[in-house]
């Protein structure tokens, strides 16, 4: 048996539940509709149930290895590994960021964020963090809102200023 | 025909329509360089604006902006390793890497220089067309269709990288998720778990956003440093370099040429489009190089097939555009929508009616093309050393950026969740060897695979031999099983040459 990478092997199970999914719930349907999602999923779940496998079976893995000139091993992506506490660290960065702009809006969030991003991430200091952000922050808004004319979301919270901060309406899920 | 032209040469003179140019030029080179915004945002924010506007003037400004949103894709594609539009994906294989050498400048003016003659080379082959323009496009129906989507995914697995299985079973997982939501060849929703928002499918713009620039930003702010780590030796980048690069297409004419000509023939196809070519043509570039083993490493011919095939689709998407009202792709749905702003009616009756029209539109894109070339090779200098700006400050402005042009698309906040989400999966992917190019065309294109081939079906009373009735199909079938069968039949030659230099030697 291998050395299983556990990213690969979640991503291999999320991707492999992703199409039986939707193979299985095409059943319900009629054939026409049912015809393209099991003539693509049915070859898809094979493909992905061999690499799910070929990570438990060095055999397997050459087997498809020659089918894909090439070790799947190969494949994965070294160029871009990072150590896992580094790539946590930022992807929760990029989720706070999102879940701000969800709760408080552009206006309130984008200045913020910059400076929190420059001051601990970047390492800058506070003054230049705030002056960088609200400069950022005032291009952004002249571009969007002014120039374009597109209307940014103000948030979720109850409004404190229309159109800038709070009363936001959430389209359903 | 000649009076038409002059006509649109005329109106091309005109102070309010070079400004227009101008402005079209600098919006479509700036959206375009944005990953997740793309010409198709500026185009409809900018449509309403229009009105009350000289026809010409309008044609002029969207000419400026389709004509060069992706080139100004290729700037992200080669500094960030995020394409700016689905089109430069390609160009990131070989850009990023000649970036990384401090070769920014060099990679920006190849990718100018491709783009600038790539439309050239399909405007005039769209003016030579014109009049013979209807067989082409009859030619091709609902069975051809389907072919071309699946010669295209074959095409995006080979040129993402060797491994064919991980790459097709992404590119299946990517057609699945695109039949999510209502049908409109059926007029029916699936898989849609009774969501609203689901109900019109998983939204295209924030699974790019996510997929190629936050999962990109991962990569490079957990890493730290520039994007650009400047070799010693190398040049920093500068106008010098940028030239250089300008003039070193001309040593790959022949990629040039391939590039261009499928750029202009999947360009005319609706629904294919820029991607298709782009893939199509690097593919295409890297089998027929004595050097393939090159491709992705920083290669130019890659940047020159890449960016030659998708500027080349801007003059062969107009040809069903502007003959028969058939829409290449949404750039050309709003060109139409114009169309009707300005009273203009499309299809077969513009050329009879607005020939002068359609001369402008040739004549803006060829301007806008010829401008844009300049600033890119001309400002490719100074656009190239954003590459060796420290990550930590392009990182959260991008991040920003990446969010605004998500929400901009649709004023929906789900979907800056939803590109969060797609930025991890992606970063998965990557990290298990899934390229992510497979599962995105995958997913761009899976609608008009069901919808090609339930057509057929439908045609042929429920006969599968429309698949396989007409020479073009069987073409595109050879070519398909020519395309998925080479990591084989290479495997079993070099096995063969090997086992036979064995042998040889064991006597």
């Amino acid at each position: 048996m291998k050395n299983v990478q556990p990213a690969v092997l979640i991503v291999n199970i999320l991707l492999l539940v992703l199409a039986g999914t939707i193979v299985i719930a095409s059943l319900q349907y009629g054939f026409r509709q049912r015809i393209v999602p099991l003539v693509i999923g049915i070859p898809t779940l094979v493909m992905l149930v061999a690499i799910l496998l070929s990570d438990f079976s060095p055999r397997l893995e050459r087997i498809l290895a020659m089918a894909s000139l090439g070790s799947l091993q190969d494949a994965l992506n070294e160029d871009i590994a990072a150590s896992w506490t580094r790539i946590f660290v930022i992807a929760g960065w990029l989720v706070a960021l999102s879940i701000s702009l969800f709760v408080f809006g552009f206006y309130v969030t984008v200045p913020i964020f910059l400076v929190a991003f420059f001051v601990v991430e970047a390492k800058t200091p506070a003054v230049i963090a705030v002056l960088s952000s609200l400069v950022i922050s005032a291009v952004l808004y002249l571009v969007f809102p002014y120039f374009l004319g597109i209307e940014i979301w103000p948030g979720i919270t109850p409004k404190v200023m229309h159109g800038v901060f709070g009363g936001g309406l959430v389209p359903v899920l | 025909m000649i009076e038409a032209f002059l006509e649109g040469l005329a109106q091309l003179g005109q102070p309010a329509a070079i400004a227009a140019i101008v402005a079209g030029t600098i919006v479509g080179v700036l959206f375009g360089a944005i990953p997740g915004l793309g010409s198709v945002i500026a185009m409809a924010v900018l449509l309403p604006f229009t009105f009350g506007w000289d026809a010409y003037i309008a044609m002029f400004l969207f000419a400026g902006i389709f004509g060069t949103a992706s080139t100004g894709g290729a700037i992200p594609a080669i500094l960030l390793n995020t394409p700016g539009t689905i089109a430069n994906v390609c160009t990131t294989l070989d850009g990023h890497p000649m970036a990384r050498r401090g070769e920014a400048g060099r990679a920006l003016g190849l990718a100018a220089m491709a783009s600038g003659l790539g439309t050239f080379f399909s405007i005039i082959v769209l003016a030579m067309l014109l009049p013979a323009a209807k067989l082409l496009i009859l030619a091709f129906g609902s069975p051809e269709f389907f072919w071309l989507v699946i010669l295209g995914l074959v095409a995006v697995t080979l040129a993402s990288r060797d491994n064919l299985v991980k790459g097709l079973a992404a590119g299946g997982v990517g057609i699945l998720l695109s039949l999510i939501g209502l049908s409109l060849v059926f007029g029916q929703v699936r898989f849609a778990l009774d969501s609203e928002f689901l109900y019109d499918g998983l939204p295209v713009v924030p699974l790019v956003v996510g997929f190629f620039a936050l999962s990109e930003l991962m990569v490079y702010t957990s890493r730290g440093g520039s994007i650009a780590t400047v070799g010693e030796g190398l040049s920093q980048p500068g106008i010098r370099q940028t030239v250089g690069g300008a003039l070193e297409v001309f040593r790959y004419k022949r990629v040039l040429l391939r590039g261009s000509i499928i750029g202009t023939v999947l360009g005319a196809v609706p629904g294919v489009g820029g991607a298709v070519a782009n893939f199509l043509a690097y593919t295409t570039a890297k089998q027929a190089s004595k050097t393939p083993e090159l491709f992705g490493t920083g290669y130019p011919g890659g940047i020159v097939a890449s960016e030659s095939a998708n500027d080349a689709k801007d003059g062969g998407i107009l040809l069903p555009t502007l003959t028969f009202g058939i829409p290449g792709n949404v750039e050309m749905v709003i060109l139409m929508g114009a169309f009707v702003l300005h009273g203009i009616t499309p299809g077969r009756q513009l050329l009879v009616h607005n020939l002068d029209i359609v001369w402008a539109i040739i004549l803006g894109v060829i301007a806008a093309q010829i401008l844009t070339t300049i600033i890119v090779v001309s400002g490719g200098g100074f656009l190239a050393k954003i590459s060796l700006i420290p990550v930590r400050y392009l990182a959260p402005i991008v991040a920003v950026v990446s969010f605004l042009g998500v929400y901009a698309i649709r004023s929906n906040p789900w979907d800056i969740l939803l590109a969060v989400v797609a930025g991890c999966i992606g970063y998965l992917m990557r990290r298990a060897g899934f390229p992510l190019i497979t599962f995105v065309i995958g997913f761009v294109l899976g609608n008009t695979a069901e919808r090609s081939f339930v057509q057929s079906l439908q045609v042929s009373e429920g006969s599968y031999t429309i698949f396989f009735s007409s020479p073009i199909s069987i073409i595109i079938i050879i070519t398909i099983l020519i395309f998925a069968g080479s990591p084989l039949i290479k495997y079993w030659y070099e096995r063969f040459t090997a086992m036979r230099k064995a042998k040889l030697a064991s006597r």
